[in-house]
């Protein structure tokens, strides 16, 4: 298969994916763990998809999660470095050490061509005062369709024709030492997604949790969804606890003479 | 705003499937002006023709009010889309006692709280769960970790999202308001976030990888492997100290993409060194 084949290829699922996902708003098949997939069986190596998808799905995982403002594209972040490997024989630590960047830079090209979306907003206005709903929904399906994922697919095509063959020459440059360096790097990098995920729901509180799931994974061998199943246990209990307090406190603060009433009766049954 | 318990016409349920399909539009014309806003509008237009049906001059008020700005979280906004439908009927029904204004600003009060519930319940406890999950089964090479990862994170997100649709549609403004104040949102979320925490310490093990092969001089010919004395303390130590350090970099405010280089940086002169 040749470069601009491929780039073809993966453009056409690329620009389906994105459909797909605006469609359900999901958020699931744009993620890593999706896209690598889909590029390996698209490429005709399903293997190397999934073990690098599940590897950028871990260091995206937290990196996406910041506020609406992506500083990564998850999608092209996957669909190149995984291609750079199947096609270009680029090592695949090197390529995931390079994946974030490449993310960063396709979110850049993304936003210089957004201002296209932006342009036909004013029609949605002009139809929706003119009571217009046809035209209306015709604007909302060509968005969809059109407007949204094209600036985007087109970017993402350029991306994979120009970049995945540079991407294989500058990995064969590459002297050795780099390559191992990028190799100890990529195993660190997926701490990222993980460090920007724990920053967000650590508490004093909870944190003793984190390191209930590091010990069972890492001293007790305990698969995935063994854990998971551990998680919600603690979930579920931490939830029924939690509420029943305070339902507690409600009907406490809901009693003749309101809280203070209830708070003094308790202060008074102590003496 | 009692609405309980009564069977929804045939016209109504046809409007909440229309509502729960088309939101799923919202990334269609997400822009930073409007966000979610001008498919909020599409989802509503079959409302706006229910309710209001030949008072044009409403009809086309509630069209553009509709189309303002709007974002929340998009599972979490199944219920805003059926309260809203809810209160257009109310509206419909007596436009002096409920105005425009009122159901734009119970939209706009829920729309923060719903998008932080969303994101911190989504983001980082399902989604983290079924990745968890899926890079499992993934990284040894079986697709039925993608599939359990879709099925799992967007089963739940639709599920959701079709519950709160017409929970909001039936219980009406006063009870959700209850709801919010009886503090069973917070215990919820305390929870997400546990289970979160379980999972990225369990992710953390599984998944990084880092390692010494450093040898220090023992004297009398003897070496002792560094990592040896690491994993003596508490095995993954390393992996520990690597996480807790990048959180101490974001509460520092770093940008991601910094530490990212910092990590390439720290790989390529740790391996020259013979440290890592």
């Amino acid at each position: 298969m040749s470069i601009l084949q491929a780039a073809i290829i993966l453009t056409i699922m690329n620009y389906v994916i994105s459909v797909l996902d605006n469609f359900m708003a999901w958020d699931a098949t744009w993620r890593p763990l999706f896209v690598g997939w889909l590029t390996g069986l698209c490429l005709g190596d399903q293997k190397t998809g999934l073990i690098m998808g599940a590897q950028l799905e871990a260091i995206y995982m937290g990196i996406s999660a910041i506020g609406g403002v992506i500083p990564s594209d998850p999608e092209s972040g996957t669909l190149i470095p995984i291609a750079a490997v199947i096609l270009s024989g680029t090592d695949m630590n090197a390529a995931i050490a390079l994946a974030i960047p490449v993310g960063t830079l396709i979110n850049y090209a993304n936003t210089l061509v957004s201002p296209i979306q932006v342009a036909f907003l004013g029609l949605y206005d002009k139809y929706a005062a003119a009571n217009d709903q046809k035209a209306y929904t015709l604007l909302h399906y060509l968005y969809c369709f059109v407007i949204t994922p094209l600036p985007r697919t087109v970017v993402i095509f350029l991306a994979l024709w120009l970049g995945v063959g540079n991407l294989g020459a500058i990995n064969n440059a590459m002297p050795i030492w780099l390559i191992n360096g990028l190799d100890v790097a990529s195993g660190m990098l997926v701490a990222v997604g993980f460090g920007i995920l724990t920053s967000m729901i650590w508490s004093k509180k909870l944190g003793i949790f984190f390191f209930v799931g590091f010990v069972l994974a890492e001293m007790m061998g305990v698969k995935t969804i063994g854990i998971a199943i551990i998680a919600l246990a603690i979930a579920i209990s931490i939830f029924l606890v939690d509420h029943k307090i305070q339902t507690v406190a409600a009907e406490v603060s809901s009693a003749p003479g309101g809280e203070q009433k209830a708070i003094e009766d308790k202060e008074d049954s102590l003496f | 705003m009692a609405k309980n318990k009564r069977e929804l016409t045939p016209t109504e349920k046809k409007n909440l499937r229309h509502i729960f399909w088309c939101s799923g539009q919202m990334w269609g014309d997400f822009t930073m002006v409007k966000m979610e806003g001008n498919t909020y509008a599409y989802c509503m237009l079959p409302v706006i023709n229910e309710v209001y049906g030949d008072n044009k001059e409403l009809a086309t008020e509630a069209f553009v009010r509709n189309t303002e700005f709007f974002n929340t979280h998009a599972s979490a906004a199944g219920l805003v889309f059926g309260l809203s439908y809810a209160l257009e009927r109310e509206r419909a029904a007596d436009p002096e006692a409920v105005s425009g204004e009122m159901i734009t600003n119970i939209k706009t009060s829920l729309m923060g709280p719903l998008a932080a519930i969303g994101d911190s319940i989504f983001f980082n406890c399902i989604r983290v769960i079924a990745a968890g999950i899926g890079i499992s089964l993934a990284s040894q090479g079986n697709p039925l970790g993608v599939f359990l990862f879709v099925g799992i994170y967007g089963g739940i997100f639709l599920a959701v999202k079709w519950y709160l649709l017409n929970l909001g549609y039936t219980v009406g403004t006063d009870t959700i308001t209850k709801a919010f104040k009886s503090g069973i949102i917070q215990s919820l979320s305390e929870a997400a976030c546990a289970m979160g925490l379980v999972m990225v310490g369990s992710l953390v093990s599984s998944m990084v990888s880092i390692t010494s092969p450093a040898q220090i001089p023992m004297g009398a010919g003897t070496t002792m492997v560094l990592q040896d004395i690491f994993d003596g303390i508490i095995p993954g130590f390393l992996k520990l100290v690597l996480l807790f350090g990048i959180v101490l970099l974001i509460r520092k405010k770093w940008k991601p993409i910094w530490i990212i280089f910092l990590i390439l940086a720290i790989g390529v002169v740790g391996s020259l060194l013979g440290i890592l």
